[in-house]
């Protein structure tokens, strides 16, 4: 069978100061009917040049060379009436960013009806009957346009659709927002959907969902999808076949278990090789080295070869043949064999990075398995000293600043961001804080790090009660270190690299003597070396500007880093490497960490004991394995269920409904309209924090929950990322 | 419309309040800028001669100036409140009756001005965006900056020697009917449009590069829809805003376009009583000026808060 | 070193200063930009060498050769005094551009410092502030400085000081707003936190952040005040003839519309070309310092 779309030699360049850009170069691959094909490669790898040039929306990039071939039609030759035709009835796409896909000035009902009303007629639509000029708009067709549109919102999950019609897309969760817009790919009924990154600004819980949402859409109506992702695990649960992109070209390709089971390009390997999945808490992922190269005008030669540790004369020379592995596979590499000869994730890559203390000299030693939660030594440690920092019932409130006249009647809003947490943390642990957006898990890290005061309760440092940062003695201050997540936003554009890094020092009047010696030592520490001082942070690459923000956090040798979600705006190759450079310097120095993230695995990785935030308050805390292991509460549960698993194949579960407005929270747990565990009781009363093991949750229904795991976990070895098995 | 779109209006009218009251305080002060006695200055231009004691002692009862400050300004405001701004000291004129009578004239110079400034921004700031880079972007742009670099009097004069003196067409100057507000208007509506143009401009480009644009093309929408509704619609909304307050600056404009063009409105009237030292014709003037445009400033801000539903409406704080 | 792969993740290979080497990348591939820098510059260059070079006065009077068109004598003709034009456009420039400057630093002195302290401040100073701000916005720009100007007396000086009461508003606006906006970046957070005081966050991150848009502001400014000035002048209220100011000459051209064009067309092309230089100038910074930031130009 001829395939639906068919992409040969596919170049497309941008124009730039320095020369074109090849974005796309090269890449030729198939997709057939019914059939959903995963586009993967870290960021700039092309795979958005390359949807966008399907659906002829590269400009201001431009398709020099090559062919697309949709249903028999050249796209590449095609008119732009052509083009056209097919986005409204045959092609739809959806965009990653679901806050800006939506027109802030038209309702969701409207934005939907003009998908439908394309659908039902693109040639006969003018511009005064999209305007909603009245003798020009067909009224009772535009009703019928309608009743589709809630009926699209009904199919892709969203409830109360009538409603929802008439809502302006502010008035949506992001969640909700990236539905109206799968909604509206979807109003065409179209046989290919171009998929761009669908999931990733969404809440595991609510991608879980959406993936399933387009898996059920390729098996009723045989819709074949092009799934752009970063994401592996993405990858693993929703497509049957796998295309792996690098510097715009096609490193190798082939169906999706089999790939990811026996991956045959380096490129692919790295990319297997740098996830948490399957290694052993705390061991450091080997990592690609290198960042994805600018393609201005490229020479001949493999665009991988500067990062392989295989590569060859000839791979920086000569362009590699593809060469096919069997029928469906094929792969973009001249050194097959030698790769294939090395053991995949070898020991060695984990080795190298670690070294120093005693405690973790191994990176297949874990920290701590099973017990009681003081497995390890460094635990051990842990307790007998007094806790760096510690929170009392601490809760933050923001208030919403109304008019004038609310503040007077008392009806202004006020959003509670934290209620009632209490946390310490003893030198050289780790304690890892997760939750979805919007759960107050940053507003946590602020309190403690005194950048915002607490409306009740106390925060601690080494013992004594203490304010915000402004209010903190110079020692009080050394003690904490911070690093955001965004390094591009957390270091001024206008300082370099060594002034960066002095300006902590400056603050306690060292001489420039010593500044000097310590920027070069902590350099040094963060692997960059001593020609970075002099650059400028828009010279660095993201993962070199974090490892700078790092050594800023360690310049005065404090005792506890904060890291607010400190790998989450990186590639997973960098990410790697950050999170191994963390462990490592956690081991060299004796920090402790806490660190906040949204995603479960790289905290459950690197943590020793996690905090469960929900709504502002903790919902389950304990030691990692057993929060892992066995975790007593349905909200900890439902966020290990979404994440996509390696060996996954659809097994990710997503969560139904929306995070609760802060402002007005739930009565009861606040857990309770979307538990599926929920009872009378939840509903009424607020479940008190209760002991299960040497964990305690916030349920009434804990120890049913925690049994219920253990039963799971008994049948099933492969509970949680972190027991995911890689091939 | 919510309860916090109406609260927000209370909010604005009341901050509004606050600066009025600034306004009046300013207003009132400026003759007291006057270096010297402000009564001394007013005879002596008035007599062409110094005035004796009892003369300025008779001028400082008469027009309410030998009383306190304070007490003076209270005066002054409440009966300003009351639609009184005074005397001339000239004439002896009511002067809200000298400006309700030189109002007409400025008012039509800004309806016509605008209307030209539109007329020429809106169609050239939405091409220049939709063309950009391209040569008639280019031109327009030039264009536009040229026209921002304009001074009104010497446009004026320039539109004078072509249209009045050369080609006969226009009068050259008085008021009275269209044909004597055509060549005021573009004077001063060309100015504006080169601004309107290069906002309108500016805040096209921004809308074209949001990804909602990106997602109404792979709907397959046509390009004009594209543009003309879901680009048009959001790019308009700055402009609103900044439209309105040239209208409120209008009268900056007007000042001078008033005298090229020996139009009686409000402009040449503060032009004259600054000449002859009439206190309460400038400070009559000036508040109105200034009143007014404190007030289209709140419309038009409550008017693009409404076209907004994003603010309109409130939502879910993200 | 363990990454030396790394490098090829930074383009350029040798360091500078980021917003200089924009700004000169921009100024070579904008032609516009350019023309404004030269205009600018050859401006200043007539400023302060042209009245060496003319050492005619520019207020001797010549009856007998009054309202002679351009010739070679007087390549811009004469007025109706029989003053040369050339002669009082040149030394009408160092007025103008010397007025703009000394208004425009008055008004960035005032309106940062004002901008400055009410962004970092907050709280009632902000609100106080900014309610000035708001009255002195309140009134329309030229109106204000006219009626100020008249009652100090018609002079130079004076509108001067009239521009300048007027003026500093706009950039008390701009430099709030940046101060706030670059005070929630998660920079100054991280400064926050290894103690850093105010005083020295204000002056290491917010005040370097404010000099962009204030420089682009200022030049846009200069051309705004020498229109307002001419503007002022022609109505009567500033340069008194006979001094050789641009808006007094063309005020003095009223009346030779028809028999002598070049009177007030001389000194509005020079207005014209002025104001242009230094929009064209503000607009290439602008772009190079903020590609982002909106166009708009700020009424007097």
């Amino acid at each position: 069978m001829d395939p639906l779309l068919s992409v040969e030699n596919l170049h497309t360049r941008f124009r730039s100061p320095d020369g074109p850009i090849h974005a796309v170069d090269g890449a030729s691959f198939t997709v057939h009917e019914g059939e959903i094909v995963g586009l993967v490669g870290e960021s700039a790898s092309g795979k958005s040049v390359t949807a966008r040039s399907i659906v002829g929306l590269e400009s201001p990039g431009e398709v020099v060379e090559g062919s697309i071939t949709f249903d028999g039609t050249d796209l590449t030759t095609a008119s732009e009436a052509t083009h056209r035709r097919l986005r409204a009835s045959e092609i739809s796409t959806v965009f990653q960013d679901p806050h800006g896909a939506l027109n802030p000035s038209f309702t969701v009902g409207e934005q939907l009806s003009e998908a439908v009303a394309l659908a039902d007629a693109p040639e006969r639509v003018s511009l005064p009957e999209f305007l909603g000029v009245p003798p020009f708009r067909r009224r009772r067709a535009w009703g019928e346009y309608r009743e589709q549109a809630a009926h699209l919102l009904e199919t892709v999950g969203i409830s109360d659709a009538a409603d929802r019609l008439e809502s302006y897309p502010h008035q949506l969760s992001g969640g909700q927002r990236q539905r109206v817009v799968l909604a509206m790919a979807l109003a065409s009924n179209p046989r290919l959907l171009l998929a761009d990154e669908p999931t990733t600004a969404l809440d595991t819980t609510t991608q879980a969902q959406l993936l399933e949402q387009i898996r059920g859409l390729r098996d009723e109506f045989g819709t074949a999808v092009v799934l752009i992702t970063h994401d592996l695990g993405v990858v693993a649960e929703t497509c049957d076949r796998v295309v792996v992109l690098y510097g715009g070209r096609v490193m190798e390709t082939g169906p999706t278990q089999e790939v990811l089971a026996d991956p045959a390009h380096p490129y692919t390997r790295g990319l297997l090789e740098c996830l948490l999945g399957g290694l052993s808490r705390k061991a450091r992922p080997p990592t690609i080295g290198g960042v994805v190269p600018t393609r201005i005008d490229p020479d001949p030669g493999c665009p991988f070869a500067s990062r392989c540790a295989h590569a060859t004369e000839e791979c920086r020379t000569v362009d590699p043949p593809t060469v096919g592995l069997d029928a469906e596979r094929r792969v973009a590499c001249s050194e097959l064999e030698a790769v294939q000869g090395a053991p995949l994730r070898p020991d060695s890559s984990s080795l190298e990075h670690t070294g120093g203390t005693a405690g973790g000299s191994d990176g297949q030693v874990s920290h701590g398995h099973d017990g009681d939660g003081s497995g390890g030594g460094d635990r051990a440690l842990a307790f007998s000293a007094d806790p760096l920092v510690e929170l009392e019932g601490v809760s933050k409130t923001f208030e919403m600043r109304g008019s004038i006249l609310e503040q007077l009647r008392g009806t202004d809003r006020s959003i509670r961001a934290l209620e009632d947490v209490s946390l310490s943390v003893w030198p050289g642990e780790t304690v890892g804080i997760v939750g979805e957006s919007g759960s107050g898990k940053s507003t946590l890290a602020r309190v403690l790090t005194g950048l915002c005061e607490p409306t009740a309760g106390t925060v601690r440092l080494g013992g004594d009660p203490v304010g915000t940062v402004g209010e903190r003695t110079a020692d009080q201050v050394t003690e904490v270190g911070v690093v955001f997540q965004h390094p591009r936003a957390s270091i001024n554009p206008r300082q370099t690299v060594a002034q960066a890094l002095a300006e902590p020092m400056c603050e306690r009047g060292w001489d420039p003597d010593r500044r000097d010696r310590r920027v070069d030592e902590l350099l040094d520490l963060v692997d960059l070396s001593s020609e970075h001082r002099s650059r400028y942070p828009h010279q660095l690459s993201g993962g070199q500007l974090q490892r700078v923000a790092i050594a800023r956090a360690l310049a005065l040798e404090p005792r506890l880093l904060v890291l607010d979600e400190p790998v989450s705006a990186l590639d997973a190759s960098i990410r790697a490497k950050v999170l191994s450079l963390l462990l490592d310097l956690q081991e060299r120095l004796g920090l402790a960490y806490v660190l906040v993230s949204h995603d479960l695995e790289v905290v459950s990785h690197v943590a020793d004991r996690l905090l469960v935030v929900y709504a502002g308050q903790v919902m389950e805390r304990g030691p990692v394995e057993t929060v892992v292991d066995r975790p007593s509460h349905p909200y900890t549960q439902a966020l290990f269920e979404a994440i996509p698993a390696l060996d996954g194949d659809g097994r990710a579960r997503g969560l139904a409904g929306e995070p609760p407005s802060l402002a007005d929270p739930p009565g009861g747990c606040a857990f309770h309209p979307r538990c599926p565990h929920a009872t009378e009781e939840c509903v009424r009363t607020e479940p008190p924090a209760v002991r299960v093991g040497d964990a305690r949750s916030r349920c009434h229904v804990a120890e049913e929950v925690a049994a219920a795991a253990r039963d799971d976990a008994d049948g099933d070895e492969t509970v949680g990322p972190a027991s995911t098995t890689p091939p | 419309m919510s309860g916090r779109f109406g609260s927000y209006i209370l909010y604005r009218l009341a901050t509004a309040l606050v600066v009025l009251a600034g306004v009046s305080v300013l207003t009132f002060g400026l003759i007291y800028l006057t270096p010297g006695d402000p009564a001394e200055t007013i005879l002596i231009q008035q007599t062409d001669q110094h005035p004796s004691q009892a003369q300025i002692d008779a001028f400082r009862a008469e027009h309410g100036l030998d009383e306190p400050i304070p007490i003076q300004y209270l005066e002054w405001l409440s009966s300003a409140l009351r639609g009184d701004l005074g005397q001339s000291y000239y004439s002896g004129r009511d002067v809200a009756a000298l400006i309700v009578q030189h109002v007409p004239a400025t008012l039509e110079l800004a309806a016509a001005s605008m209307l030209v400034a539109l007329a020429i921004a809106l169609p050239t700031g939405v091409l220049s965006a939709v063309h950009r880079g391209e040569r008639l972007d280019a031109a327009s742009q030039l264009a536009a900056l040229v026209g921002v670099s304009m001074p009104n009097f010497w446009l004026g004069y320039l539109l004078i020697i072509v249209f009045s003196l050369h080609l006969s067409l226009l009068p050259v100057a008085g008021s009275g009917g269209l044909s004597h507000l055509l060549l005021p208007a573009v004077a001063l509506g060309t100015g504006m449009a080169a601004i309107v143009t290069r906002l309108v401009r500016t805040s096209m480009l921004e809308v074209l590069d949001a990804t909602y644009v990106e997602v109404a093309r792979s709907k397959g929408l046509s390009e004009r829809v594209v543009i003309y509704k879901h680009a048009l619609r959001n790019a308009l909304l700055p402009v609103v805003t900044v439209v309105g307050l040239q209208f409120g600056f209008v009268l900056n404009g007007a000042v001078v376009v008033e005298i090229v063009f020996q139009r009686p409105g409000l402009g040449m009237l503060l032009v004259d009583a600054v000449f002859a030292r009439d206190y309460p014709v400038v400070q009559g003037v000036v508040l109105v000026g200034a009143v007014a445009f404190v007030v289209t400033n709140v419309l038009v801000d409550l008017s693009y808060r409404y076209l907004d539903p994003r603010i309109r409406l409130g939502g879910v704080p993200s | 070193m363990s990454h030396p792969e790394e490098q090829g993740g930074s383009l350029a290979g040798q360091s500078r200063h980021p917003a200089f080497s924009r700004l000169l990348g921009d100024l070579r591939r904008n032609p516009l930009t350019l023309a404004g820098a030269l205009i600018v510059a050859a401006l200043a260059l007539v400023a302060v060498v042209g009245p060496v070079v003319l050492t005619t006065d520019p207020t001797a009077q010549d009856l007998p050769n009054r309202l002679q068109p351009p010739s070679a004598a007087h390549p811009l003709g004469t007025d109706q005094l029989g003053r040369d034009v050339l002669t009082r456009l040149v030394y009408g420039a160092r007025l103008s551009l010397g007025i703009a400057l000394a208004v425009t630093a008055i008004r960035v002195v005032v309106g940062t410092t004002v901008g400055v302290v009410a962004g970092y401040a907050g709280g009632w100073v902000d609100e106080a502030l900014m309610r000035l701000v708001d009255v002195q916005l309140a009134f329309p720009g030229l109106v204000l400085a006219l009626v100020v100007a008249g009652i100090l007396g018609p002079s130079l000086r004076n509108v001067m000081l009239a521009l300048a009461v007027v003026g500093w508003a706009t950039y008390a606006r701009v430099v709030r707003a940046t101060v706030l906006s670059v005070s929630e970046r998660e920079y100054v957070d991280a400064a926050r936190l290894f103690g850093t005081p105010p005083r020295r966050i204000a002056r290491r991150h917010l005040l370097p952040a404010v000099l962009n848009p204030v420089l682009v502001l200022a030049t846009l400014n200069l051309g705004t005040v020498v229109l307002a000035t001419a503007g002022l002048s022609f109505i009567g209220l500033g340069a008194q003839p006979p001094t050789p100011e641009w808006g007094t000459m063309l005020a003095g051209g009223r009346d030779y519309l028809r028999s002598a064009w070049w009177l007030v067309n001389a000194p509005g092309l020079a207005i014209v070309l002025t104001v242009l230089g230094f929009n064209l100038l503000g607009d290439g910074l602008r772009d190079a310092l903020d590609p982002h930031q909106q166009s708009r130009l700020e009424e007097v």
